[in-house]
């Protein structure tokens, strides 16, 4: 901050990149940002040489105008492409990074891979400026958890639009298929550019009401990973995926507007050019502001889902929705409390949107509540197409790991409770990584293992002991055990410092390990005074192994 | 078959990598270590180290032990006391992750490597990469002796060599790519 307590431009541009997608490292003094790309590369969009509409990918491959009257078909070489891990890396060296170093004191370095590049601030020999920063967001360290800070609503505009500006180099997206079926003056076709918020409930609408707010700015709707608003008529979760709803929130704005605003990311930056130059040629003549709602009438209504009460959503919108709206209103929408307050009925605002309506509000309930069942009861009956088989089967060694997790989750409740004397539980969590398991299925448990958040491993069998606030793993093999398979274990040890690790097979282990341990037992510890143990699974039994 | 899914896949070959990075580590350890250690071979093992007919590894202390084989083996000589040393590297087309670098420290603990590299087309996952960042167990999990670390490096197939900004640590960032 500068002395006189303001914040900044190149600090505010900073805060912006933290607060899409920022950690904070406590212990190392460190912050890294991640600047997602996904995909390698990514394609403009085009437009018929002959009439200047919107051309879109045809079903017989190549381009067709969307103009009725000419149709002409173009190929897809004309798009424009960028590459986005390489154009991302030399905008953080060439741009962000000396940008950034003309006023913040730190060693900068860039790592990564192809689908995402991170910037790392090392602030080790600038201690202050680092409690500066972590202090906009305390005592949260990620950003699924981050929040606007609210000193930036008394920043100059400058730093407001360079707090904008980071957001966007992080968290926008300027992609060709984000398009709106709307007809302009001059063409069809409204392009689209979002914010991505991932895992945080929070930001969107504070984001949403910081742009209105700020900027006087409207936003086109928020698509929340609600599976009210993603799997609205259940057909992913009958037909192909049922947590297909679990995705990123994405605030989607028109770019015609942004541009106070711009990205630091050349290839984000170029392609947002293209879809800006397009609708301001199309000409639309309104915001498409999604402020204030529309009405929710009964053929608005959607169907109930069983995602409704999944423990990923926060509790304020753990439940039913019918408009994507009211989970604005319930994540604290000012605007909305606003239109509510002066609504004549409040409740049945918060179901309609209508500041008009006063009637029985149980009444009203009760209507919408049969519509709703009738239309989940015509989507768990409806016809569906026949599911194809997965192609991916489960391979006879996964099938046979798998088979050991149930008797080794039992065996491990039990060994750690009469270990520790004290309550234990243990869980299968071979099927994704620890964090995600206690955020998906266990909230009770992230309470109290809080520092869990950040272990995106994934240990076969966990056991938590709740009143040391103590991991223990366990690794299961359906081959003899052998360096290799130690020193997997050993990875995720090293990682989370469990109070046990142990190592199991249904085979004995091979006579190299045992070799190679009782010559080197130290290779079997991963912490002071803790060694992986082995052991054997036969018979139901564990047996444990002493080197 | 490896050849054909790669095709289809748009990933490097592994025999063609395995290849590749023989050729940069010979040329790394001839620049880096001229004038420290003689550079006896790299090479790139069919069995396991214990089982290897080579004769500068029976030479080395408890090689019998070495039940492992890395994808690319350095073997140096140190000038000033003669001792031999070993260089391990492996190496994966996918995103790397805790268990290949688990499976490093065990196997560098183990010979005490004068270097131990892990390498891939497409350098870290993301999740471990976010985890290599905190510096408690970036050591935890990188360090394998006194002043020892693994080092973690892409592979940039389209320049055919190391990407300067995959290396982990950073610190040995200027030592891997200049």
């Amino acid at each position: 901050m500068a002395e006189n307590n303001t914040i900044i431009p190149e600090e505010a541009y900073l805060l912006g990149l933290i607060t899409g997608r920022g950690h904070f490292f406590m212990d190392s003094f460190s912050i890294a940002i991640e600047f997602s790309h996904t995909n390698e590369f990514i394609a403009g969009i085009a437009h018929c040489p002959k009439c200047g509409w919107l051309a879109t990918d045809n079903k017989n491959g190549g381009l067709k105008c969307k103009n009725p009257e000419c149709g002409h078909v173009l190929d897809s070489s004309v798009k424009k492409t960028y590459n986005q891990p390489l154009s991302t890396v030399e905008s953080l060296k060439n741009v962000i990074v000396p940008f950034l170093k003309t006023s913040i004191n730190a060693e900068f370095d860039i790592t990564g891979n192809k689908s995402m590049t991170i910037l790392v601030i090392d602030l080790k020999n600038n201690k202050d400026k680092f409690k500066d920063i972590t202090k906009f967001f305390s005592p949260d360290t990620s950003f699924d958890r981050f929040h606007i800070p609210k000193e930036l609503e008394t920043a100059t505009n400058e730093a407001k639009i360079e707090f904008v500006n980071g957001l966007l180099d992080t968290s926008g997206f300027a992609n060709a298929g984000g398009w709106l079926n709307r007809d302009g003056k001059n063409g069809h076709g409204r392009m689209r550019v979002y914010y991505q918020i991932v895992r945080n409930w929070h930001l969107p609408v504070e984001i949403d009401n910081f742009m209105r707010s700020q900027f006087n700015l409207p936003i086109h709707t928020i698509d929340w990973g609600h599976p009210n608003i993603r799997d609205g008529n259940l057909n992913d979760f009958y037909e192909t995926n049922p947590t297909s709803w679990g995705r990123e929130h994405q605030i989607k704005f028109f770019p015609e507007y942004y541009g106070d605003f711009k990205f630091r990311i050349s290839s984000k930056q170029l392609m947002f050019d293209e879809l800006k130059a397009h609708n301001l040629g199309v000409k639309f003549d309104n915001t498409d502001d999604w402020f204030p709602p529309s009405k929710i009438t009964k053929g608005k209504l959607k169907a109930y889902h069983p995602g409704e009460n999944d423990l990923r959503i926060p509790e304020s919108a753990r439940r039913h929705f019918d408009a994507f709206w009211q989970i604005n209103l319930a994540m604290g929408c000012k605007y909305l409390q606003g239109l509510q307050s002066k609504s004549k009925n409040p409740d049945l605002f918060a179901i309609t949107g209508d500041i008009e309506l006063d009637e029985d509000f149980s009444k009203i309930q009760a209507e919408f509540d049969i519509i709703r069942n009738e239309l989940t009861e015509n989507a768990t009956n409806k016809k569906r197409p026949e599911k194809a088989p997965s192609t991916k089967r489960k391979t006879e060694k996964e099938m046979a790991e798998q088979a050991m997790y149930e008797p080794l989750t039992v065996f491990f409740t039990d060994y750690l409770s009469k270990k520790y004397s004290e309550p234990a539980d243990a869980f299968d969590t071979s099927a994704g990584n620890l964090n995600l398991f206690l955020k998906n299925r266990n909230r009770e448990l992230l309470d109290v293992f809080d520092y869990c958040d950040k272990y995106r491993i994934k240990p076969d069998v966990v056991g938590f002991l709740e009143k040391q606030k103590a991991l223990a793993f366990i690794e299961a093999k359906i081959t003899p055990l052998d360096l290799k398979s130690l020193g997997q274990l050993m990875g995720y040890c090293f990682v989370a410092q469990p109070i046990e690790a142990i190592l199991i097979s249904t085979k004995e282990p091979s006579l190299s390990l045992i070799k190679v341990l009782k010559a080197r037992p130290d290779l079997l510890q991963y912490a002071e005074g803790r060694m992986i143990q082995l052991a054997t699974l036969q018979n139901g039994k564990v047996n444990f192994i002493n080197i | 078959m490896e050849k054909l899914t790669s095709l289809i896949f748009n990933y490097m070959d592994k025999n063609i990598f395995t290849n590749k990075l023989k050729n940069w580590l010979d040329n790394f350890l001839n620049i880096k270590f001229s004038e420290t250690h003689e550079v006896i071979s790299v090479l790139i093992p069919e069995t396991s180290l214990a089982k290897m007919n080579n004769e500068a590894i029976k030479q080395m202390a408890n090689y019998s032990t070495w039940e492992f084989k890395p994808d690319v083996l350095g073997i140096l000589k140190n000038k000033k006391n003669s001792r031999l040393e070993l260089v391990l590297l492996n190496r994966s087309t996918s995103a790397l992750s805790l268990k290949e670098l688990g499976e490093m420290n065990c196997y560098a603990k183990l010979t005490g490597a004068l270097l131990a590299f892990v390498a891939s087309t497409n350098g870290v996952s993301n999740e471990v990469n976010i985890l290599l960042l905190e510096d408690k167990i970036r050591q935890r999990v990188l360090s394998y002796g006194e002043g020892q670390d693994i080092i973690v490096v892409g592979w940039d197939e389209k320049n055919d060599q190391i990407s300067e900004d995959s290396v982990i640590p950073f610190s040995k960032k200027d030592f891997i790519v200049n």
